[in-house]
């Protein structure tokens, strides 16, 4: 076994599997629901194990006394409000509420994508988009990956998305922008890590589309989503 | 509003979208959480500037995406999905950038011999399960988790030491260098008998 295949057969072991818990199912041992079943996994996973004491820290944040004026700025920071109207115009009643930093930030990120976007479109006219389930346009019933997505500064170690409820399993394939189907898997948790050969095809320059399906027991699409992703040259 | 809970407060918001009152739950539903993904994103990142631009960023990600909320989870654990793996895809891309060290540490495990080790022969199965068996065998409960987090999602030493609120001098580094110490033991063990009874 060579040093890097020691390295993955190692981070193999430690890392979550198909029979992992997901965030409902933690979320039942945190609050005592758990059932005997995924009281036995947790025993012997330490993936979930790692994982259910990160949500429970997040869960229970409680900051230590070294942190308490940090988190406290932050937060301050998040609340505030967006600087008032210009003097002399009236603001409309509808917008007496204070705007919280981050919702501000909302608006910018939305007119800064749009504006990409835009750009993109200009320089590259032959591009198709696909509106069909583009993970940056989120319908109703869509599943949302959450990497990888847009330009990527390497090859992608793992594809991620959010839990689909009722998902018994996700299919998952990456697609040529011809949809040649270039690799495909199976997981059962919100997550897969891309093997060395299915990392090989992001290649600089080359758009792919990534596709993933939660299906329920009996295998019928209980949500879809895709993006689009692409290693910058 | 105050006494509603996260999951009515959505709800709440949903009667009517766009109007004043779903803007003033969905305010509501969001302020309760700034706290929670202020510290979350101040363990990720260790910088209180950098963190209140991750923070911004989940918050911005979880107001988009709220249509996807279903409930089969409380809000608290359907935000704790997206703080963890925008946080960790943040994470990811900030190595890829500055090149990561390459971590070919777990080589450690290599035979100090040079020979073979018992375990190549074993299917990739059957490895796999005997290194878990190792893992859960040989080390402690915070060993096991910072050798989690560090080998298999990739998390930097400096953020498991913040993520654990370890309070040791070096930090995760000891549990590692601990945990390295036990596995090579157990090996040796294994090895030892799986050798003498060949």
């Amino acid at each position: 076994m060579n040093p890097q295949d020691r390295s993955e057969f190692w981070s193999s072991a430690a890392r979550a599997g198909a029979e992992c818990l997901n965030p409902e199912e933690l979320e039942a041992l945190l609050e005592g629901r758990g059932d005997a079943r995924q009281q036995d996994h947790l025993k012997d996973c330490p993936a979930c194990a790692a994982e259910l004491g990160l949500l429970s820290s997040f869960v229970t944040c409680e900051p230590r006394p070294d942190e308490v004026a940090a988190v406290d700025a932050i937060a301050a920071k998040l609340r505030s409000p967006a600087p008032a109207p210009a003097p002399g115009r009236t603001a409309r009643a509808r917008w007496n509420f204070s705007v919280p930093a981050w919702a501000v930030g909302l608006a910018a990120l939305v007119l800064v994508a749009g504006l990409a976007w835009q750009v993109r479109l200009w320089r590259d006219p032959a591009l198709r988009v696909d509106e069909s389930g583009d993970s940056s346009i989120v319908r109703s019933g869509g599943l949302r990956i959450l990497a990888p997505s847009g330009e990527l500064k390497a090859p992608p170690e793992e594809i991620n998305w959010e839990p689909a409820p009722g998902a018994h399993r996700y299919r998952v394939r990456i697609l040529e922008v011809d949809d040649t189907l270039v690799w495909s898997a199976e997981a059962e948790t919100w997550r897969v890590a891309l093997p060395p050969d299915a990392r090989a095809y992001f290649v600089p320059s080359k758009t792919l589309r990534i596709e993933v399906e939660a299906l329920d027991a009996g295998g019928r699409i209980l949500r879809a989503g895709s993006s689009r992703a692409v290693v910058k040259p | 509003m105050q006494q509603l809970s996260d999951e009515e407060l959505i709800a709440r918001s949903r009667l009517a979208p766009g109007s004043a009152a779903s803007a003033e739950a969905l305010n509501e539903l969001f302020q309760r959480h700034f706290r929670r993904v202020s510290l979350w994103c101040l363990r990720f990142t260790g910088n209180p500037e950098r963190a209140a631009d991750l923070a911004q960023e989940v918050l911005t990600s979880a107001w988009r995406h709220l249509d996807s909320f279903q409930g089969a989870s409380k809000f608290t654990t359907w935000l704790y999905t997206i703080s963890r793996n925008h946080c960790y895809n943040s994470l990811k891309s900030r190595a890829a950038e500055s090149a990561m060290e390459g971590d070919d540490a777990l080589a450690f495990l290599a035979d100090p011999r040079g020979a073979e080790p018992a375990e190549d022969r074993l299917d990739r199965a059957n490895q796999i399960r005997l290194a878990h068996e190792w893992i859960q065998e040989a080390l402690d409960e915070t060993e096991r988790r910072v050798f989690t987090l560090h080998y298999a999602e990739e998390m930097p030493l400096e953020v498991i030491t913040r993520m654990l609120g370890l309070t040791n001098a070096s930090g995760a580094k000891a549990y590692i260098v601990s945990a390295r110490r036990k596995l090579q033991e157990a090996a040796r063990r294994w090895r030892a008998r799986n050798e003498s009874a060949r």
